[in-house]
């Protein structure tokens, strides 16, 4: 009697449902495989800051001086109208004229210094097409300098 | 031979569900692990802008700091809002801890106005830290 009831016992406790526990674990493995974010690679662009307290750089003629400022007040930061156009030492340019002019130069001289005066109101992504298109044509001497002429306008962020 | 099929069945069930459990614990760690590797110090609220031509990152230097800037320009570091004095407190402590030399990776929304970064950027300066870096997404689009 005592016999024949631990075995029924046995058979109770073995029947923990199996086919459940696997799905909990696909479950799992489906929830994390999901919201799991894909892999982007990232990079990093560096550039120098001008030392504190120090005067602005003195212009000599080998100077190379890339602005990057906000040209269309009444279009959005990141408009691809307002993020292609630049000046290089002071002639209005679009993007590709940009490099066509950077990469004879940085063919003639690798280490040519180039000084990024940003603007106050211009967005981050036309600084970073800037520092990407100078590493792009391989020039590595990058001085980002921040434009003190211009005022901050916060209110041009919003459009 | 009820009796053998009764015998049969015990066998069936005899697949180690505590083993299992360990699986299944052993996933959800792994997992919570992995995971939240890098999502304390980046603020998921910044929308980085694309760089397809910087150089891959390979290795990061564990000392550098990382600055957030929202569109909107509020600061954040690892995962708090930062004013500009608290930057700056930061970066001094990081400074005096490990050296001049540590990098600053500045992640920026790619619509903040350059404004917003050039206060940090001030700050850094004036802690006298001079290696930044904008960090980018090497993503051709």
């Amino acid at each position: 009697m005592a016999k024949k009831q631990r075995k029924r016992m046995q058979v109770e406790e073995a029947e923990v449902p199996l086919s459940s526990m696997i799905d909990v674990v696909f479950l799992l493995l489906i929830y994390f495989i999901v919201t799991q974010k894909p892999i982007v690679e990232e990079t990093l662009l560096s550039c120098d800051l001008p030392s504190p307290g120090g005067k602005p750089p003195k212009e000599k003629p080998t100077l190379l001086t890339l602005e990057v400022i906000r040209m269309h007040r009444n279009l959005a930061p990141t408009d691809p109208k307002e993020l292609n156009t630049f000046y290089l030492n002071q002639i209005k340019m679009t993007y590709d004229q940009v490099k066509q002019q950077l990469q004879a130069i940085a063919a003639s001289d690798p280490k040519q210094t180039v000084i990024i005066n940003c603007g106050p109101n211009a967005a981050h992504q036309k600084l970073v097409k800037a520092l990407d298109l100078c590493a792009e044509v391989g020039l590595k001497n990058l001085n980002v300098v921040n434009d003190e002429s211009l005022p901050f306008d916060p209110s041009l962020g919003k459009r | 031979m009820s009796r053998k099929r009764k015998q049969r069945d015990d066998e069936d069930a005899d697949v180690p569900i505590s083993a299992m459990i360990d699986v299944v614990f052993l996933l959800i760690i792994f997992f919570v692990v992995t995971a939240s590797m890098d999502k304390e110090i980046q603020d998921e609220n910044v929308h980085l802008t694309n760089a397809p031509h910087g150089k891959p990152v390979k290795t990061k230097d564990p000392r550098s700091v990382t600055i957030n800037i929202r569109a909107d320009g509020t600061c954040t570091i690892s995962g708090s809002k930062s004013d500009m004095h608290t930057i700056e407190n930061v970066l001094k402590n990081a400074a005096h801890e490990s050296g001049v030399d540590i990098p600053i990776i500045i992640r920026a929304d790619k619509a903040v106005l350059h404004g917003h970064i050039k206060k940090v950027m001030e700050a850094i300066t004036a802690t006298s830290l001079y290696r930044v870096k904008f960090q980018a997404l090497k993503d051709d689009r």
